[in-house]
């Protein structure tokens, strides 16, 4: 037996210092701990950005593991021509769309009680102080994309916030480049107006200019 | 400290690793924010501190997907154990009615041998005919017919027929003519 944690640890060393590419190489032939590896190094990178998308922690997370569940029951279907990080990125884009897609007609269904919520909050929410924190901002974002579709919001944080080239997130997405392009110019002119007409106190730099003015 | 030159990222010039980096740099430095949201206020959701994912959450995650892998092989194998007795199932309900439908068609075949029934396509004696008209069998015969159509039309008031069409004329048309007979 230890010979045989000897040869697992050494494998799972082994496995922490090859390529992502490597990886997937490695869970196609079954290995449960190239899996392991993989969550290890993608978790936070998918966290991020799903909870970009959805706003809700716990709802990211359950993404999240979807996401890895998914990645091991399609492992077959992964080719190497692909980057790794794209054909990740495209089943947790997919997941988190879906997620928010129903999420929005569960929600239209109990508007009501969103609406109360959402008051009662309000009520008892937390001042705003001079800087806003990221929770903040993330509220701000989460209700001015609430007009934008589930492509459209998926689209910005994969460009603008996580910084892909227009390629990447075509990839991601499933769609051309120029739809991609087409997407990112409706949801910046949207959420900056939305910033603009709602929020112009959230900006202290234009803020300042006016009271300068 | 000196800040760096945010500019390129406002511009959309900063790409990969230099994009990522004055990123990181104005979720961290305020000023430095608050300068470039002026000149694009969308800087203030793509400039955000990453969320913190310790390793404990990395860890959490790990357990929960290897739970959830755990359970659904344990629904695989449910299925797969199933599976067998599903089918067994199905072939005994098949065979079943198969042996019901085959001792149907005999006892029915046995059947009309011993009452000697007539076979479905042999005309039925036993049928009552309808009586024709003398008019309507009239018109069947060719001769009157023929000697029906020479026959000169005599000046008087007839019954006028509407033109009909749609898919119901034919048998409009018919009906006007059983009517006039």
């Amino acid at each position: 037996m230890p010979e045989l944690a000897y040869s697992r640890t050494r494998h799972v060393a082994a496995l922490s210092a090859v390529s992502d590419r490597d990886l997937l190489a490695q869970l196609q032939a079954d290995d449960e701990l190239a899996l392991d590896e993989l969550v290890k190094r993608k978790t936070r990178a998918l966290l991020n950005v799903v909870y970009r998308v959805l706003a809700d922690w716990e709802e990211s997370r359950d993404v999240v593991q979807m996401t890895f569940v998914r990645i091991w029951e399609s492992r077959s279907k992964y080719s190497s021509e692909y980057s790794p990080n794209t054909w990740i990125y495209r089943i947790a884009t997919n997941l988190a769309i879906d997620h928010l897609r129903s999420r929005r007609s569960r929600d239209r269904a109990a508007e009501p009680l969103r609406l109360q919520h959402e008051r009662r909050q309000d009520a008892s929410g937390e001042q705003h102080g001079a800087r806003l924190g990221d929770r903040e901002v993330q509220r701000i974002f989460d209700e001015l994309a609430a007009g934008l579709s589930e492509r459209q919001r998926a689209v910005f944080v994969l460009r603008e916030i996580e910084g892909l080239s227009s390629r990447e997130v075509a990839e991601i997405v499933g769609c051309r480049e120029s739809t991609v392009r087409n997407h990112l110019f409706h949801a910046r002119s949207h959420l900056r107006r939305g910033i603009e007409e709602r929020y112009p106190e959230y900006l202290p730099a234009m803020r300042l200019a006016r009271e300068d003015a | 400290v000196s800040c760096p030159d945010w500019r390129p990222l406002v511009e959309g010039r900063a790409a990969g690793a230099e994009r990522k980096r004055l990123q990181a740099h104005l979720a961290s430095c305020p000023r430095c924010l608050d300068a470039a949201c002026h000149e694009d206020p969308l800087l203030l959701f793509s400039c955000r501190a990453s969320l913190e994912v310790d390793a404990d959450e990395v860890e959490a995650m790990r357990a929960r997907v290897t739970g959830a892998l755990t359970q659904l092989e344990r629904v695989g194998e449910r299925r797969r154990s199933i599976a067998p007795a599903r089918f067994w199932r199905h072939t005994v309900r098949a065979s079943g009615v198969a042996a019901a439908v085959a001792v149907l068609s005999l006892g029915a075949v046995g059947l009309s041998d011993w009452i000697d029934l007539p076979s479905p396509g042999a005309p039925s004696t036993s049928a009552p005919r309808i009586q024709e008209s003398p008019v309507t069998a009239a018109t069947h015969d060719d001769s009157v017919s023929e000697a029906l159509r020479g026959l000169p039309l005599v000046e008087g008031s007839y019954p006028v027929r509407h033109q009909a069409s749609g898919p119901s004329s034919d048998f409009l048309e018919l009906v006007v003519d059983e009517l006039e007979h």
